[in-house]
Parts: C-alpha cells; structure tokens; sequence
C-alpha cells in the first residue's frame, strides 16, 4: 500500500470497490473474542433458537468495522474517520453471504480541511441488512 | 403491556457508569481485531508503516475503540456478556442492537488505556413487529485516554424485544 494522499481523486456520485463478505460461524465467533464480546447469540446457536433467533447472528457494531474498512481502504492510511452513522436494519447470520456497497455522498470543503462523505448499504439478495454513512477527513495531517 | 413506569424512567434516566480498562490497548488487541475482520492493512500491524505514514506506532481500526469491552472485567453469566448493559428487564427479554452513531477525536494507539463513561439518554416504549411491546434504550459512552482527553463518543440504541410477544 501506498501513500496516496497526492493521488487520490474522488467524485460525488463514485462508487467504491464493492466489499463482498461470507460470515461463518467462525468469524461471528473471532469477532466476539476479538472485541471481548462473549454473548451467546454469537455462537451458540441452541442459546439463539431458545430467543427465538433463526441462529447466531452478526454482531450490529461489526457493521461498523466493515463500512469503516471500506473507506480506509480507498481513501488511504492518511484518512481519517471522523464520524459514523449506522442503522440496523436486519439481521445477517452464520452462511449469509453479504454485499457492501459504499457511495462518494458528498464532499465538504472547509478551510483547508477536507471531508469525504460515504454512504454505505450492505445486503443479503434484496434485503437491506445495515445502512451507514461515514464521515472522513481526507489526510489529518 | 407497558413497559415503563414513571418511576422505572425516574430510576433510570441520566444514570451513569463509568469503567476503566486495567492495561493499555496493546498491538496484540489490535493484531487480534484486524485479523477477526481478515484485514490485512499494514497500518494496524506495522510499525514501520504507520511511522512512514506520519503515526507514532501502529494505530487501532477506526471503530475498534467504540467495539472492545475490554474495559470490562467480570466473571461471565448465563449470556456470556461482560461489556457495559444497563440490565433493566432481564428474564423473557432479548437484546438486539438499533443503530450507533460515533464521532472519532484522534487515532487510537497501542499505549492507550481507554476509560469509558456510560450515560443512559432515553427510554420508549413501542410496539413491536413481532407482537407485544418493545423497548428502546438510548445511550451514550464516552471513551477517554489516560490523560482524560476524549478520544471517541458511542451513541447507541438497543432495542429490549420479549423472546415470546404477548399481543
């Protein structure tokens, strides 16, 4: 990876590289140990189907890391994520295989101060699982 | 079914709790949370790099400090959940998350031993899709270094569902 702080060209309206994302229990499961996040409904899927979960699920925050890794990925280690907004909106579980796609929304200029807009939507075929919009400034530097 | 009283609300509105982490951060914690999202980007994982890239060591993935309960210390129950919750109903209820709204202040380092401070916003009752009554619980976690400096804000709602929805 390069620095491609003098490289980069944006535009409203851009689509970024599309991240596609299969959960398995495995990552439900390193993802919980990962974030000191242990509850059951990660991997124990008799504790979900006794909530009346279809099985275990995707922790909601994670779809935090996911779009924050969608920005940073293209918009280079000299970003910086300012701010995140994200919705719920349906669950993803263990086997679902997951789009995410991540749009240019908005580009503010302030002083010398750069702040790239993305909007984000993750699906499983039609439905609309987890939708965000991630605020970044362009390097911090 | 109603849910919430006015002393329930009362009792619960504006309370605060506040959590320490015991250690720093720590590469390994940071080694561990990109590799459960099976990224591979070398600011989180060498130090060469993030120094070229103007960072003093390795920092954490953007979202990492808002998702980690390691300022959380306790003996896991039945959930197997230690990080913050505000238990208001327990037996019969499931937990799901509604949404989270952050703002970031700095890139979060290695050497970093993050403090959080929880404050419960808002309580509201609604019906829920799946029958009977569901309740939503708004928070907001503010997370601080060791120098006290603010280093991100979590505002979050989770949604308290009866596992079996009476009508």
């Amino acid at each position: 990876m390069s620095d491609a702080r003098d490289e980069l060209t944006v535009t409203v309206g851009q689509e970024l590289p599309p991240l596609i994302k299969a959960f398995t229990a495995v990552d439900l499961m390193v993802y919980g140990a990962a974030t000191w996040d242990w509850y059951r409904m990660h991997y124990d899927e008799v504790a979900a189907k006794t909530s009346d979960f279809r099985g275990v699920f995707v922790d909601g925050q994670q779809w935090g890391a996911i779009f924050a890794r969608q920005a940073v990925d293209h918009l280079g280690p000299c970003s910086f994520v300012t701010k995140m907004s994200l919705k719920y909106k349906a669950m993803a579980f263990a086997g679902d295989t997951v789009s995410v796609k991540g749009t240019i929304a908005e580009i503010k200029q302030e002083s010398r101060r750069t702040t790239i807009v993305i909007t984000h939507e993750a699906r499983r075929g039609d439905t609309v699982l987890a939708s965000g919009r991630t605020d970044v400034l362009a390097s911090r530097k | 079914m109603t849910l919430l009283t006015d002393e329930l609300i009362k009792a619960w509105v504006g309370k605060k709790v506040h959590y320490e982490a015991r250690e720093e951060l720590s590469r390994a914690s940071i080694r561990y949370f990109a590799l459960a999202l099976r990224d591979e980007n070398p600011l989180y994982l060498s130090d060469e790099f993030a120094n070229a890239m103007g960072y003093p060591s390795v920092i954490a993935p953007p979202t990492m400090v808002v998702e980690t309960c390691q300022y959380a210390h306790a003996i896991p129950d039945e959930t197997g959940y230690i990080g913050h919750e505000w238990r208001i109903l327990k037996e019969g209820f499931r937990t799901i998350r509604a949404g989270n709204d952050y703002e970031f202040f700095r890139p979060v380092l290695p050497t970093d031993r993050v403090s959080v401070t929880w404050t419960l916003e808002s309580l509201e009752e609604r019906p829920s899709a799946r029958g009977g009554t569901q309740l939503f619980v708004g928070s907001v976690g503010r997370f601080y270094d060791d120098s006290g400096h603010l280093l991100a804000v979590n505002r979050e709602t989770i949604v308290l569902q009866p596992v079996r929805p009476t009508q």
